[in-house]
């Protein structure tokens, strides 16, 4: 009975905590909106595209739309103010192929078509390669996905770690500060009754933020998921009690709510880079992997990847991640209330 | 003066000794140009990757035709770690239909990066595509390496990069032998800058990363300062002392300039030891000073429309998070919808980011460069009268 009256007056004060409310659900939707329009760009691959060209004409291929231009300069010039992403030019036995440096992450996009370009050159001098090279792309779900299908899983593991490590280091450092928990313990109220209805509230809200990003991502980019729903589900609930477990030890070594917001903040920072989420973990330098697979965002990262059914993720890894991130918070909770001093 | 100079120091050693503001302002802006320079320009990263190599092939074997094996052995010398570097392959090699049916599942599985298979008629078939070069006789059909990757994996595609550029090695031979190497049209990619070839991402991003730092000192530092200190009344108590509204105002722009100029020769020196490239003359200076002039008004404009530290803490982190990734200062913006097209064209740091690789003679700004002093400046002034209007120094 008390348990559902503290939880009610939990649930109420997040309501009415218009911060909670923009870092839970406003904060992460904007991120996910603005990485899912801008890199969903970036990415994204192209039907057509403009190519600008100066001197000898070259061969149509589909999806290249020619512009011609009367001299080199004009033809850099129109590159560098995005007029056309690429410029071609033949010159002799070399076609060479201009682009701006801004625009580094197509590069191997344009390399491509500048080879398809030649290609079709060497093919009409009755040239041909001797050995073809075919790609076959394969995918762990069968279907075709791209960068944002990829980063979507990361934003939610993103806001799974900070809606537990926040939940601790605002909201119950808080309640320590302004000396709302000495007041409860003045009360017959029990320490787990407070404690439990505590988690609870955080539990449903990081729950409902997580379902409500989920929906916005449905609705705004239609990524292909095969979602596994109790893995999605396990995820989001053992995934928030681990992040909560890191809360309580950064709230233990803090002498304040503030600092405790400052260590959070600085730790959110470090993790969202070496995580997996935004650059895939094999890409970074061999030291920067070690630390990365020392971050437990990473395993929230490959468990959301692998609930929504776009990466391999084995049952016993994903099994024995969940319990060690339930197991784990379970120890910090039990040493956390040995310790914590609510003055 | 002097009490501008006092209340300075106090304000430069109070965030000296604050691991807070040095993590911020420091270490942050190096964290993150020294991840993105090692993915994006391999910089301190030896490139590895896992490969399964099937070679089917049945015909012409253990003979100077064996083609296959020429391939094979090309794969074989790149996995020999040579001068105690990481090898650029890791190869696992085998003729079986079993062998590759478990090397796909495995690189479904991330557990290598691709599948090379070598079909059992190659060497007959390049044998055939050599004399076939000389004729119009076409009796079998092109020899093709299938190279599986997996999709959407970048390391994946570097392995495929690697592996065709082998496969190309070899067609260069070819027509080498075949007299036709002289006419053949290869491809020549070039960036269009203005330091020329010498361009890398790491040029790229150091500007980048320059204005992402000022704009974190003024947002975060100021903002935070003003709104804590008003909160606890630290202002409040500052000026029942002789000192003005001016005077603790300028002292903290100085404090504010000083942090700013540490950090920037700090990542401008960690950028260097990265290899970038970039030139330093008046003119780049001075735009320099214009981005940290048109930043700084950034912290006092939110601390103005702020009733809290908390909100003011969120309202900084609503404009670093759209002034950074809408500002194109990591990458450029391309393909994104019209309304984030319009944001990105409204936002000071598009510009900044623009006139500071434009002065560093990193690359031509894709902005006209009068707007690349307009906009930052119609901002600040907008800001500054803004904030001069609507502060309250005692909330």
């Amino acid at each position: 009975m008390r348990f559902s009256a503290i939880l009610k007056a939990m649930i109420f004060h997040s309501i009415r905590d218009m911060m909670n409310l923009f870092f839970t659900i406003f904060f992460p939707l904007v991120i996910l909106l603005v990485f899912g329009y801008v890199f969903s760009g970036i990415y994204a691959p192209q039907s057509s595209i403009n190519v600008g060209f100066y001197g000898q004409t070259l061969p149509a291929i589909s999806g290249i739309k020619y512009v011609r231009y009367p001299t080199l300069n004009s033809l850099q010039d129109a590159i560098n103010s995005g007029n056309v992403e690429l410029g071609l030019t033949l010159k002799g036995t070399s076609l060479f192929g201009y682009t701006s440096p801004a625009n580094i992450q197509s590069s191997d996009y344009y390399s491509s078509i500048a080879k398809s370009v030649s290609d079709e050159i060497n093919k009409s001098k009755g040239i041909t390669r001797v050995i073809d090279v075919k790609q076959s792309e394969i995918s762990f779900l069968g279907k075709k996905i791209n960068y944002l299908d990829n980063l979507i899983p990361g934003i939610l593991a993103l806001s799974i770690f900070s809606a537990g490590v926040f939940s601790i280091t605002a909201s119950l450092a808080h309640f320590r500060d302004k000396k709302v928990m000495k007041k409860f313990w003045i009360t017959p109220i029990a320490k787990w009754e407070f404690y439990s209805a505590f988690i609870s509230e955080k539990m449903v809200e990081s729950f409902i933020s997580i379902i409500l990003l989920f929906a916005a991502a449905m609705i705004f980019f239609h990524p292909p998921y095969s979602v596994d729903w109790i893995r999605f589900i396990v995820t989001i609930l053992s995934g928030t009690f681990g992040m909560m477990g890191i809360g309580m030890i950064i709230l233990l070594i803090s002498p304040n709510a503030r600092v405790a917001s400052e260590i959070s903040s600085v730790l959110y920072t470090i993790i969202m880079f070496f995580s997996g989420v935004y650059f895939p973990i094999d890409l970074l330098p061999k030291f920067m992997q070690d630390i990365a697979y020392g971050m437990p965002l990473t395993y929230i990262v490959i468990a959301m990847k692998s609930a929504m059914g776009i990466a391999p993720m084995p049952s016993l890894s994903y099994w024995l991640t969940i319990v060690i991130m339930f197991f784990g918070a379970v120890l910090v909770l039990l040493g956390f209330s040995k310790m914590f001093s609510v003055e | 003066m002097r009490r501008i100079l006092s209340v300075f120091k106090a304000l430069v050693i109070s965030s000296m000794r604050s691991p807070v503001v040095i993590f911020w302002n420091i270490f942050f802006p190096v964290i993150l140009l020294l991840i993105l320079a090692s993915i994006f320009s391999n910089v301190g990263k030896d490139v590895s990757v896992k490969v399964a190599f099937v070679n089917e092939s049945t015909t012409f074997k253990n003979t100077n035709m064996d083609f296959a094996n020429y391939i094979s052995d090309a794969f074989k010398s790149m996995s020999v770690a040579t001068d105690g570097k990481t090898p650029i392959l890791t190869l696992e090699a085998s003729t079986t239909r079993n062998f590759l049916n478990n090397s796909l599942e495995r690189l479904k599985f991330g557990k290598i990066n691709a599948v090379v298979v070598i079909p059992p008629l190659f060497n007959t078939q390049v044998y055939a595509s050599l004399a076939q070069q000389s004729s119009n006789f076409k009796l079998f059909s092109k020899p093709k390496v299938q190279i599986y990757t997996l999709e959407n994996s970048q390391t994946s595609n570097v392995a495929f990069t690697i592996l065709s550029s082998v496969i190309e090695s070899f067609n260069s031979e070819f027509l080498k032998k075949s007299g036709n190497y002289g006419d053949f049209v290869s491809p020549v990619m070039k960036y269009v800058s203005k330091n020329g070839q010498n361009f890398s991402y790491t040029n790229f991003l150091v500007p980048g990363i320059i204005v992402m730092a000022l704009m974190t000192v003024s947002l975060f530092g100021i903002t935070d300062d003003l709104l804590v200190q008003r909160e606890k009344k630290v202002l409040r108590k500052l000026f029942v002392a002789p000192l003005s509204k001016v005077e603790y105002f300028w002292s903290m722009i100085l404090s504010n300039i000083t942090i700013e100029i540490l950090q920037v020769a700090i990542i401008v020196a960690i950028g260097f030891w990265l290899g970038a490239t970039l030139n330093f003359n008046i003119w780049s200076i001075f735009y320099l000073i214009f981005a940290i002039v048109t930043t700084l008004p950034l912290g006092f404009f939110v601390a103005s429309f702020a009733k809290t530290a908390d909100s003011g803490n969120a309202m900084a982190n609503i404009f670093n998070f759209l002034f950074m990734f809408l500002g194109g200062l990591f990458f450029p913006l391309t393909g994104v919808p019209f309304a984030i097209k319009i944001i990105a064209y409204a936002i000071p740091t598009t510009y900044l980011g623009n006139g500071l690789r434009s002065a560093m003679g990193v690359m031509a700004s894709p902005t006209p460069s009068y707007l690349n002093v307009i906009v930052p400046l119609a901002w600040a002034i907008v800001m500054v009268i803004y904030s001069a209007k609507a502060f309250k120094w005692e909330a």
